[in-house]
């Protein structure tokens, strides 16, 4: 018998159903599911994507440690927190590593090319999924999840765009997307929002901008007396200036980043059309009505300065929403409120997808503990606690936590209708966006017009993919 | 008595070892040098031959190999604007950041040598950051030169200087960073230079005072030239120092805006550790060795360096 539930009977699904009811204990659902032919780790992974796995009849992980390497992004609390429910759960000793992104993308790097990982799962930065993915160094996942149960909530509960970005991939063509899943989407996902002081834009008689023209008119209106009217992240080179601030602009003015494809070798940036140069000429305009300072606001900088109160707006990742709409953290916890992006309430498509390394010595015991990082119950966990970005779209629209949480609803769906950065599809991403970056902040600077800037970032970015041999 | 046993033993010895064949004298000296001379080609020339082989080579992140691509890393490096600006950006902090020190840290050694009430102190205080880490020091001047809020724009306020952008516009930010590298560096010229000072004998200027040579005198044609090798000295140090220097950029600048305070270690960083271009970074790692050597090579013939002979 295969362990598939394309082959599931009335008797599995009562069974299934009887363990998410509670009607049957754990260990009757493991017995009854090991009359079925289920395997152990199909078991663990029903268990474990219900919530309801325990540490007997799983002897087969009793004594496996495993290691695992993540983001140092709030994630690894929740991980850290949980550490001991996994043990009781599955028998697995998890040892964790949490790096800040450089490093980790190093670490993961070093590991993925050695005869054998140190790391038996390792979470994955959606721009280098094609880096670390396409290189082949993942196995697919496609068996592990055909095994779990249906309130795993895969792939449903999961955004298309999500999956498409941080789940499959086709190595042959060296795309987003295909039939084989190498990522399941987490520890956390995230997009973009609007955030704005409800305050102060009742005081002026103004709603959320729903336009680029009205974006800039709040910021013009709402200057003055301490308050930036608004800020963005302007510092040169900082990656976030291209993803967050100009591209919200570009991709909801309709622009089209690449034409082509590196496959063709005719991979042709487009920074120079007219939409592209407008979303730079946007941001220039706003300058004048941001803080002094905001030519070396990074992510952290322009996001301190709204929390304190001297910020009436911003486009930002949404996943700073938590802290910004904590009274610990923020003096306008109760002022703040988000709004999709003007106007089609598009964003940059963030997140981080968990995969096995092939060179992994556990990869059954991997499984299982990334089933778990990635159920509906970890999530809600980690959402509610420590208000890290989710990726599934129960837990975005969940009214429980959109009670605690009132920005989760709008920042889910930014994330629905995210769109993939083009150029995440090959390894000079983040050396292409950099580059960007740096030209752009020469005309935040005023030291060269929007359209000489995009310009010098065609340029370069035509330098950058003739080298890469995506462009002859 | 006792005196000649132990030259009779020492004789013996003396003998033993001359009667060494010269395969057991070869045995001792690996025995002694064999150490060090593992730990340098373990941890100097290895590394050094396999990154002039990168330098030859094509690094592809997917697959994880290596491509034998000949001079084609040099051949981009050099037809790369992006490199020329860099060497623009290096030899000025490199040469106009040193420049400003030695003079400063020359004229800060002649002013404490009067023998100055408290001038103890003061000098300690100068010391100061140059005991501290680049990184910190970077990381610190970004908030003290912060537009929004940092004390020096502040101070620049109270003045009629408003919203003075440091960092932030291109023109400016170089010359902040030399700045910043001379606030941390000129207390280490002012000690070279003050402990040679210390050091001067003098009779030269008892005999210069007694010729009737003025202050400015017996500094320009006395003081100066005595003090020359020791000038050359910290010129040279922190020449080498500033024209490798990654750290204070990475703190204060990240090489911005618009790679205007990009240096050549910058660079090479940016290339290797962020894009992963591990044979194009070699490359520039390459030419800054080729540059080094060769400047001071050059330096040391043009300044000629007297040695003092106190007969």
């Amino acid at each position: 018998m295969t362990d598939s539930l394309d082959h599931r009977d009335a008797e599995t699904m009562d069974a299934i159903e009887g363990m998410v009811t509670g009607r049957l204990s754990r260990q009757d659902f493991i017995k009854r599911a090991g009359l079925l032919g289920f395997s152990m780790t199909a078991i663990g992974g029903m268990l474990a994507a219900a919530g309801r796995a325990g540490g007997f009849g799983l002897e087969r992980y009793a004594g496996t440690t495993i290691s695992i390497l993540i983001a140092a992004e709030g994630d690894e609390k929740g991980v850290q927190d949980k550490l001991s429910t996994i043990k009781k759960r599955f028998g697995i000793d998890v040892k964790v590593t949490a790096l800040p992104v450089g490093p980790l993308i190093e670490k993961a790097n070093q590991n993925l090319k050695a005869p054998t990982s140190s790391f038996d799962a390792i979470m994955v930065l959606g721009f280098t999924v094609a880096q670390m993915v396409g290189g082949g160094f993942f196995s697919p996942l496609n068996s592990y999840v055909k095994k779990m149960p249906a309130s795993y909530g895969f792939p449903g509960d999961f955004p298309a765009g999500e999956l498409k970005y941080v789940g499959y991939f086709d190595t042959k063509k060296q795309d987003f997307g295909g039939n084989t899943l190498y990522l399941i989407p987490g520890l956390h996902g995230g997009s973009v929002v609007v955030f704005y002081r409800k305050d102060l834009f009742k005081a002026a008689g103004l709603k959320a901008p729903t336009t680029w023209g009205q974006y800039l008119a709040a910021a013009k209106k709402l200057h003055g007396n301490g308050v930036s009217g608004n800020s963005m992240i302007a510092k040169s080179g900082d990656v976030s200036m291209f993803l967050v601030d100009w591209f919200t602009r570009f991709t909801n003015m309709g622009g089209k980043l690449m034409s082509g494809s590196p496959q063709a070798k005719n991979y042709t940036p487009l920074l120079t059309s007219p939409k592209a140069v407008a979303a730079l000429q946007h941001m220039v305009d706003c300058v004048p009505f941001a803080s002094d300072g905001v030519l070396q606001y990074d992510f952290t900088a322009s996001t301190d300065a709204f929390s304190a109160g001297k910020t009436a707006m911003m486009i930002m990742w949404s996943t700073i929403a938590g802290p910004v709409y904590n009274p610990k953290s923020s003096k306008v916890s109760s002022k703040v409120a988000v709004s999709v992006p003007p106007p089609g309430g598009k964003g940059i498509r963030g997140g981080w997808g968990m995969g096995i390394p092939k060179n992994a010595k556990n990869k059954d015991a991997a499984w299982t503990v990334i089933a778990y990082l990635t159920s509906k119950e970890w999530e809600q966990y980690q959402t509610l606690k420590y208000q890290t970005d989710p990726t599934r779209k129960s837990t975005f629209f969940s009214k429980s936590l959109n009670k605690k949480l009132p920005y989760l609803a709008t920042a889910g769906r930014v994330f629905d209708k995210a769109e993939i950065v083009q150029i995440a599809n090959i390894p000079e991403t983040f050396e292409m966006i950099g580059a960007a970056a740096e030209e752009f902040s020469a005309a935040l600077s005023g030291s060269s017009s929007a359209a000489e800037a995009c310009k010098k970032a065609n340029d370069r970015w035509t330098t950058i993919l003739k080298r890469g041999g995506h462009l002859k | 008595m006792a005196a000649t046993a132990q030259d009779a033993q020492l004789e013996r010895r003396g003998r033993a070892f001359l009667r060494a064949t010269p395969t057991q004298r070869r045995g001792e000296a690996l025995l002694l040098l064999g150490p060090c001379a593992l730990y340098l080609i373990a941890f100097s020339i290895y590394p050094l031959v396999v990154s002039l082989v990168r330098s030859f080579q094509d690094y592809d992140s997917r697959a994880n190999t290596w491509r034998w691509i000949g001079l084609g890393n040099y051949r981009e490096l050099f037809s790369s604007n992006e490199f020329w600006h860099t060497v623009e950006h290096t030899a000025w902090f490199t040469f106009g950041g040193v420049a400003i020190q030695v003079v400063l840290g020359t004229a800060l050694a002649l002013f404490f040598n009067q023998q100055l009430r408290g001038a103890s102190i003061v000098r300690v205080i100068l010391i100061l950051p140059m005991l501290l880490t680049p990184i910190v020091v970077g990381l610190m001047w970004r908030m003290l030169l912060n537009p929004d809020w940092g004390m020096l724009n502040w101070l620049a306020g109270r003045v009629g200087f408003h919203h003075v952008q440091w960092l932030s516009d291109p023109t400016t930010a170089l010359r902040t960073l030399i700045l910043v590298d001379c606030w941390q560096w000129t207390p280490f010229v002012f000690i070279i230079v003050y402990a040679r000072l210390q050091a001067l004998p003098q009779d030269v200027f008892e005999a210069a005072a007694v010729d009737g040579a003025t202050w400015f005198e017996r500094t320009r044609y006395v003081t100066l030239p005595l003090l020359m090798p020791a000038i050359v000295f910290a010129a040279v140090f922190r020449g080498i120092d500033a024209f490798r220097t990654f750290d204070l950029v990475y703190g204060l600048t990240n090489g911005g805006p618009v790679q205007s305070t990009s240096t050549l270690s910058f660079e090479a960083f940016q290339n290797g550790f962020e894009y992963f271009r591990y044979g194009y970074a070699s490359t520039i790692s390459y030419v800054m060795v080729i540059v080094a050597a060769i400047g001071i090579t050059l330096l040391f013939k043009v300044v000629r360096v007297r040695r003092l002979d106190p007969a």
